[in-house]
């Protein structure tokens, strides 16, 4: 790779991957955005990409928002790489700033989404081994329940007990040290 | 209750009705309870509904943070907060029901009372270790000696066999022993702090227990002053801090780095064919102490210092990077005369980095004689930990001085052909700094054209930019960067 000319480069970059959504929509993409999922980064070392990656478990509206994460960071990881080899000179600490900044702000809208999407959005990032994406989304569903009480988590999630009262007073009882 | 277990949601969209996270796979919702850096909080998702029950007893990793969330909420007395969390953590054990667990960090409250007895941390010793745990962190906050019982109660270390990571802060409490017959098959990082052991419980532990150990990091006080030789084949890296020794071995065919501290021993014998990087805090001749390598090479990667030692320098002819830590260049002249002297001892380096504490003071001539000796050196870097206040308006030292002396301010006999950066590390403007970059700019250094000023300050302040440029020639770029605005 690194003895290759620039039109090779410029080849490699625009290396396009087909992924296939469960509802058979087609979405084009980059290598570089593709490979931000370990799942599909080993489907094109194994070289079984040719005819597009069939993703049977992720819907187009959850695909096409995984897509728009993965441009986002890949664009910043290649920006980390290059800007690396010169930490000491002030310009580039601005930029990485600048940039990290710009990170974050994508990241806070991106989360912006109602309930059952974040959790197809989790279901998706980890059946693609996205480390980023389900760092974000798992994170935002812990922050949403530090604090809560049983009773409010619950409400929040919806979740229905289906508990007897007098199995919920036997767990209440052997993890009395947790609520104490 | 009735009622409230019936109660449902009325959201505007149906998503928002249907239990979507009860339907995450179990890793999915330990990764989520791990986020709530709280085992008191997760194990609380136990009554959510009978789908929550045992989730949490699953978990791969059991984390304690006595200071933090698995404190106890209320502002009680500190034995009081210390013995809910020793509930805590007693109670989650005995409640956990995975078979194995991957990792269990327990952090006591710093608040911890000397009362805390050995059989039950030893207690949490053997879940672990029953639990085949992979990572292992235990850490009990220090007691001062004149609180520690005269004599220090027994900790028995259990056989560990699955454990890569083993790390004890026993916070002065215990002295830690370990069966002859005890192996740690997997062990490759071990740490114990703050505890006291045996001579020859630690030379068996280093020496036949542990055959795949590669890091390891003692801080330790012996039962009785005693010799002690540490012999290991597969240790890479070692930091040594062993209090009440007399003779001190250390044979190490594998080690490439050795960080040395609190050294009072009479004597060491060092075999380390492969070391390349050392680190010594504090001087051994100051003690009397007689230091030998065997076989090392005279030239390392890395040698840091916190005093220019003259025998642990002469040891060694080049090294890559100096690191000068926390020198103290004091202001009485007989002091800076000895601090000239130590310097004819440095071995050649083409990094030097020097870290000041505290005293910025002859900081102009000092930061010189540094250069006058390490005149090899591409790039020298400054790290000025806290800039004396006078220093900030003008030279202010007393007569006699030893920066006023002129054999200090000689440039004549300074020649840095190698020289291409300086990097100062500062959060003050100083007088002493705009001293020193006038002179620097005035050295016989042909290649030097960058100075940066790393600035941990809101912002960099212009009169300080303004004077620095303005003493240096013209084809030094002078670059301020500032730090700490966030």
């Amino acid at each position: 790779m690194a003895s290759a000319g620039s039109g090779d480069e410029k080849a490699a970059a625009a290396a396009m991957i087909t992924l296939i959504s469960s509802d058979n929509e087609k979405f084009e993409v980059t290598e570089a955005t593709a490979t931000l999922s370990q799942t599909i980064r080993h489907m094109i070392e194994d070289g079984c990409t040719d005819g597009g990656v069939p993703l049977p478990n992720v819907t187009s509206k959850i695909l096409a928002r995984v897509i728009e994460y993965c441009k986002k960071h890949a664009t910043a990881a290649a920006g980390e790489e290059g800007s690396s080899s010169s930490f000491s000179d002030a310009a580039f600490l601005e930029v990485d700033r600048a940039f990290l900044e710009e990170l974050e702000e994508f990241d806070d809208a991106f989360l912006e989404v109602d309930r059952a999407t974040l959790f197809d959005l989790i279901l998706a990032a980890n059946y693609l081994d996205i480390k980023g994406l389900l760092n974000l989304t798992c994170q935002k569903v812990a922050d949403s329940v530090k604090g809560k009480t049983p009773e409010q988590i619950r409400e929040m999630y919806n979740i229905v007990n289906d508990l007897t009262p007098e199995e919920e007073a036997e767990i209440r009882r052997e993890t009395q040290w947790a609520f104490e | 209750m009735d009622e409230d277990r019936r109660r449902r949601s009325h959201g505007p969209a149906d998503a928002m009705d249907t239990d979507c996270i009860s339907g995450l796979p179990d890793e999915l919702l330990h990764d989520i309870l791990l986020r709530l850096e709280s085992t008191r909080a997760a194990a609380r998702t136990s009554v959510l509904s009978r789908r929550w029950r045992h989730v949490w007893a699953h978990l791969p990793e059991l984390i304690f943070n006595g200071d933090g969330t698995d404190s106890d909420d209320s502002d009680g007395e500190d034995s009081v907060a210390a013995a809910a969390f020793l509930d805590t953590v007693d109670g989650a054990l005995r409640t956990y029901s995975a078979p194995t667990i991957e990792r269990i960090v327990i952090s006591l409250p710093s608040g911890c009372p000397a009362a805390i007895p050995a059989r039950r941390v030893g207690s949490w010793l053997r879940f672990a270790s029953r639990h085949q745990v992979r990572t292992l962190s235990i850490d009990v906050p220090w007691l001062p000696t004149r609180e520690a019982p005269p004599k220090a109660k027994v900790l028995v270390l259990p056989t560990f066999g699955t454990a890569q990571d083993i790390s004890l802060d026993l916070g002065n409490r215990w002295q830690l022993r370990i069966r002859p017959a005890s192996v740690f098959r997997a062990l490759t990082d071990l740490r114990i702090r703050s505890a006291t052991m045996e001579a020859r419980v630690l030379e068996a532990l280093v020496g036949s227990q542990c055959a795949r150990l590669s890091n390891l990091d003692l801080t330790v006080t012996l039962v009785a002053e005693s010799d002690i030789s540490l012999r290991s084949d597969s240790l890479e890296t070692l930091s040594f801090c062993v209090d009440n020794t007399r003779r001190v071995e250390i044979i190490a065919p594998r080690m490439e780095e050795l960080s040395v501290s609190q050294f009072y021993a009479t004597e060491a014998r060092i075999s380390a064919p492969k070391l390349a990087e050392l680190v010594w805090e504090g001087n051994p001749d100051a003690f009397g102490s007689h230091i030998q390598f065997d076989d090392a090479s005279r030239h390392l990667r890395v040698l840091e210092v916190s005093e220019i030692s003259s025998s642990l320098m002469q040891r060694f002819d080049k090294v890559d990077e100096l690191r000068l830590v926390t020198v103290d260049i004091s202001k009485k002249i007989g002091e800076y005369n000895n601090f000239v002297n130590d310097t004819n001892n440095l071995p050649k380096c083409a990094t030097l980095s020097v870290s000041l504490y505290q005293n910025c003071h002859g900081f102009a001539p000092s930061m010189l004689q540094l250069l006058r000796k390490c005149n090899s050196v591409t790039s020298f870097t400054i790290d000025i930990c806290w800039v004396d206040e006078s220093s900030m308006k003008g030279p202010s030292c007393p007569l006699p001085c030893p920066c006023r002396l002129p054999e200090s301010c000689k440039l004549d006999d300074i020649t840095l052909d190698s020289l291409k950066m300086v990097a100062i590390h500062l959060d003050k403007e100083s007088h002493e700094v705009v001293e020193f970059v006038k002179r620097l700019s005035q050295c016989n250094a042909a290649i030097l054209k960058k100075v940066v000023i790393y600035y941990f300050n809101k912002s960099v302040n212009k009169r300080f930019c303004a004077k620095v440029r303005a003493v240096c020639r013209p084809n030094i770029k002078v670059k301020f960067i500032a730090f700490g605005s966030d």
